[in-house]
């Protein structure tokens, strides 16, 4: 994470230095009250940029598009699939549309404060992550606790579910690369 | 052999549909409670594996559903996670044959699938 606003040298030169000089290839993400003109460029040493003042969701979310945190565990899927690789990409491609899908449900759930809609996702979202091998126990023990209101604590733990399905969705993509290689 | 299975989470069911199929069933399957009421007057299944927390209307309902309007002994399997020891007892006392908990094995899954209906295994094996 750069600040572009730094007192000595620029945050641009810095990242320069990371990059190209000390040979990191490395994802940066610039932070600035603005947005830097070289973002639109192709050439641009940033991958990403968050503007000044910023939630503290936002910023794990930048992050997590960039950090390759391994989530999915396919071996209970396989314990059925026996090999079956058109029915494992099967479920991998329908986690693709689920896992965005609850995120979207759980923040109207959220917003409505319906509780009993929380309750039946966090239900569903148990088996979800088992088949895809997601060790998620605990963000699920503290979901299925949301039944009286929502506070800056179940906002957390909304962002924390969202960080952890990018981080699922971003997995799938991979193996569904891999697979495709092999096949 | 025709089974229903009865469950609103789709990795689940396309993983129980899978199995089974492969197992030789002739497999059925419906989204929620509500869906499975109608499907099990279009379907007539042999047996009905059931999850029990879903929207709507829920496999309690279901077990009773068949137990009494449909009035019938075939088997019905419910699905629960381990936490809900209360439920699974709702449901057995409603008519349920027999209970697996989430997260479950292939082997557990086909195990109790099998004794429950053994005679379908004697047809399989004759065909």
């Amino acid at each position: 994470l750069m600040d572009l606003q730094l007192p000595d040298s620029t945050g641009q030169e810095a990242t320069r230095i990371i990059l190209n000089e000390m040979g990191y290839d490395i994802p940066v993400i610039a932070i600035s009250t603005d947005r830097p003109s070289e973002m639109d460029s192709k050439e641009s040493l940033f991958s990403d940029f968050i503007s000044k003042p910023f939630e503290p969701g936002e910023i794990l979310r930048k992050i997590s598009n960039y950090t390759r945190k391994k989530v999915l565990n396919l071996s209970y899927l396989q314990s059925f699939s026996e090999g079956n690789e058109v029915f494992e990409r099967e479920i991998l491609e329908s986690a693709l549309e689920i896992i965005p899908q609850e995120i979207v449900n759980l923040k109207l759930a959220f917003k409505k404060e319906d509780f009993s809609a929380i309750k039946n996702i966090s239900h569903k979202l148990r088996s979800t992550y088992s088949i895809l091998g997601i060790n998620a126990g605990f963000i699920l023990h503290k979901l299925e606790k949301v039944d009286k209101q929502i506070d800056r604590n179940t906002e957390n733990l909304l962002t924390e579910i969202e960080i952890l399905h990018m981080a699922i969705v971003q997995n799938i993509k991979m193996e569904l690369k891999h697979k495709a290689k092999q096949a | 052999m025709r089974v229903l299975i009865v469950e609103d989470e789709v990795l689940l069911l396309k993983t129980l549909e899978f199995k089974l199929k492969k197992e030789g069933y002739d497999v059925f399957v419906s989204k929620n409670g509500l869906d499975a009421i109608s499907d099990i007057n279009t379907h007539q299944p042999d047996f009905v594996v059931t999850d029990i927390m879903m929207p709507v209307l829920n496999g309690l309902e279901v077990v009773s559903y068949v137990r009494n309007e449909w009035n019938s002994k075939i088997p019905v399997i419910v699905l629960s996670s381990a936490k809900h020891d209360n439920i699974v007892d709702q449901a057995m006392d409603l008519g349920a044959s027999d209970f697996i908990s989430k997260p479950f094995s292939p082997d557990e899954l086909v195990i109790k699938i099998r004794s429950l209906t053994p005679n379908a295994f004697k047809q399989m094996a004759i065909a």
